[in-house]
């Protein structure tokens, strides 16, 4: 796994710094230096017409840094100043020298201020040790950083920030930019992070690679590459047998769109042949809609069985419903020898009955993961790393947790997260999407850790390029960008 | 067949299901071996259930998915809640011994019979539901 798509637990990333120190002989004073040189590289770029800067410095390490950037900024020919959370004289080791230097120079320290006047803030307050409530005189200087019209810079970790989970500590900076170091803390790009981080950046700080060595990242950060890497090119011969066919099932009563939307998707996304089994009217009713599917009257157990004999895989859920017919054809869907994609109702369903089986994967937005768990979608949140490993190993699944920072887990405890995706994705009929792509590509020979890695990574990208800067995108817009993400 | 005789019920919603299950339930009586056909989602599950209440059975009653057969002891009666759907030959209703659920205390409610065609007990009544939306078409014949 390539360095930059490994994401670690703070305390790897504290045991990666110790191997840097102590196995490599780097000077803990001199990544130090070099970690304040990458922020202040990165403020340089970001905001080349910045004059004034006031750096926020805790009483650890991260505060070391903020030290750094500061004497840095002063020597570029910056106004700053220092707020000093802990007298630098009661500092300790590296982060003492750094404040030492700031100091020997000449360079002012006040204490916290309610209002905070400069064109750059860098918050060095707090790093990825913390694991509890920030204290309360930190939350107020965090607030006052918040309501100042300064830009602001984090170092390594937006103070306040849970660097595992991306949940606020009770307070945490809400930054413009952050600048992270060493390992990628797995934390800092699912559930609430971005509202914190703003841009992520990453410095290795030319530590060596044996660093990383025989240290077992905790999950890995999908690339782009994800796409190319998991769906080979398609050979000139190729015939739709040999790419899939997909049953869906779903669209009760009132929720007949959802299965289009899933059975368009698959076709874009390459599956051969795609049925739709759905409530005998809708089958009559929406064929015109996508004449490319074969539409089944879902009613006739006959005929959902013929269909079943037939499929390479199943997407069971979108709009299914929770009446009669949509109990009835759940069990008999789940209880066939086939892969499934269950989604939606079809995850409430499971909820409700739960089923025993493998070969399937889930694919539940926080509240579905909460019915599933017997959680509420705040639990889930809190810790999705966490959420989405006992969901795989419960039901024996493959697990996509949605919501920003997809993450995808196998029952042997695997994690990837999905780092694309945007806030104009949040429209009805998304998951449904995400539901008919998953299962094209089960369709198409990727396995179900594959499928739903790619095809989370499929999703956001095209939502990306369907969203560019629009504040919403309708799920058919996704669908029409897939192929322009296609490898 | 004997003397066949039709009867006709509708019911336009799921506790209406369940109540037309309650009052099927006072003619139940053991040895008898009554069957359910419908679509999927027609409502054979929801009336077997309604029976079951009716009976005075207050637990939880379950699709059969896996084993084919669900049985409940109520009111003096065996009842086996048979499901057929999943059966891939008649043959396989041997493996499972269904000569062995009739008896005179034992009552079997059997869905999607015609899956088990020829290797089925005679059946005492044969119940069709025909739906169309919420509204349901039920016809008992004896």
């Amino acid at each position: 796994m390539d360095i930059r798509s490994r994401l670690y637990r703070a305390e790897q990333v504290g045991e990666l710094d110790r191997r840097a120190i102590e196995d490599h002989g780097i000077e803990g004073f001199e990544l130090m230096q070099r970690a304040g040189s990458a922020v202040f590289r990165a403020i340089r770029a970001r905001y080349p017409e910045a004059k004034s800067l006031v750096a926020c410095c805790g009483g650890g390490n991260n505060g070391g840094d903020g030290y750094v950037v500061a004497s840095l900024a002063r020597n570029a020919g910056l106004q700053v100043r220092v707020i000093a959370m802990k007298n630098p004289e009661e500092l300790g080791g590296d982060a003492r020298r750094a404040a030492d230097a700031w100091l020997d120079a000449g360079g002012p320290v006040s204490d916290p201020d309610r209002e905070i006047e400069a064109d750059v803030i860098v918050d060095a307050l707090l790093g990825t040790g913390l694991d509890r409530d920030v204290r309360d005189d930190y939350a107020a200087l965090i607030e006052s950083i918040d309501a100042s019209d300064a830009a602001v810079v984090a170092v390594d970790v937006p103070s306040g920030l849970h660097a595992d989970t991306g949940m606020p500590l009770g307070a945490a900076v809400r930054a413009d930019m952050t600048v992270s170091f060493i390992g990628r803390k797995r934390g800092l790009e699912t559930g609430r992070a971005p509202d914190f981080t703003g841009t992520l950046l990453f410095d290795d700080l030319d530590v060596p690679d044996t660093v990383y060595r025989d240290l077992e990242p905790d999950a890995e950060r999908l690339s782009e590459n994800a796409l190319e890497r998991f769906l080979p090119a398609r050979a000139r011969s190729i015939h739709k047998g040999a790419l899939g066919h997909l049953l869906v099932c779903g669209g009760d009563y009132n929720m007949p769109g959802a299965v289009v939307l899933a059975s368009r998707s698959a076709l874009m996304t390459g599956s051969g042949l795609v049925s739709v089994a759905t409530r005998r009217e809708h089958s009559i009713s929406l064929a015109g809609s996508l004449p490319e599917a074969m539409w089944a009257d879902g009613e006739d157990g006959d005929m959902l069985d013929a269909l079943a004999a037939r499929a390479d895989v199943v997407a069971l859920g979108p709009g299914l419903g929770t009446s009669d017919w949509s109990r009835e054809v759940w069990r008999r869907l789940l209880g066939r020898d086939l892969p499934v994609v269950l989604d939606a109702d079809g995850l409430n369903l499971l909820a409700e009955h739960g089923f025993e089986r493998e070969n399937w994967i889930l694919t539940p937005h926080p509240g579905e993961a909460a019915r599933l768990l017997g959680a509420s979608a705040g639990e889930v949140q809190c810790d999705r790393f966490a959420a989405v490993r006992e969901l795989a190993t419960r039901f024996n699944a493959v697990v996509a947790l949605k919501g920003a920072g997809s993450l995808v887990a196998d029952p042997a405890g695997q994690v990837a997260l999905c780092p694309f995706g945007n806030p104009a994705m949040a429209t009805a009929g998304m998951g449904d999407v995400l539901t008919g792509v998953v299962a094209s590509l089960v369709g198409q020979g990727l396995d179900l850790y594959e499928a739903a890695c790619a095809g989370v990574v499929l999703h956001a990208r095209a939502g990306d390029v369907a969203a560019e800067s629009r504040r919403g995108i309708l799920a058919g817009e996704l669908i029409d960008a897939l192929p322009r993400v296609l490898p | 067949m004997k003397n066949s005789q039709a009867r006709e019920f509708h019911a336009d919603s799921e506790a209406a299901m369940m109540e037309l299950g309650a009052q099927l339930a006072g003619d139940l009586a053991g040895g008898q071996v009554v069957t359910l056909s419908g679509d999927l989602g027609a409502g054979k599950t929801t009336l077997v259930r309604g029976m079951l209440r009716g009976l005075g059975f207050d637990g939880r009653v379950k699709s059969p998915s896996y084993g084919l057969v669900e049985s409940y002891e109520v009111a003096g009666l065996a009842i086996h809640h048979l499901d057929l759907y999943r059966l891939g030959e008649p043959e396989e209703l041997d493996f499972i011994g269904i000569e062995e659920l009739v008896g005179p205390a034992s009552v079997l409610l059997i869905e999607w019979p015609e899956r088990g065609k020829g290797r089925l007990p005679d059946s005492s009544a044969r119940i069709r539901i025909e739906h169309n939306d919420d509204h349901r078409r039920i016809l008992l014949t004896r």
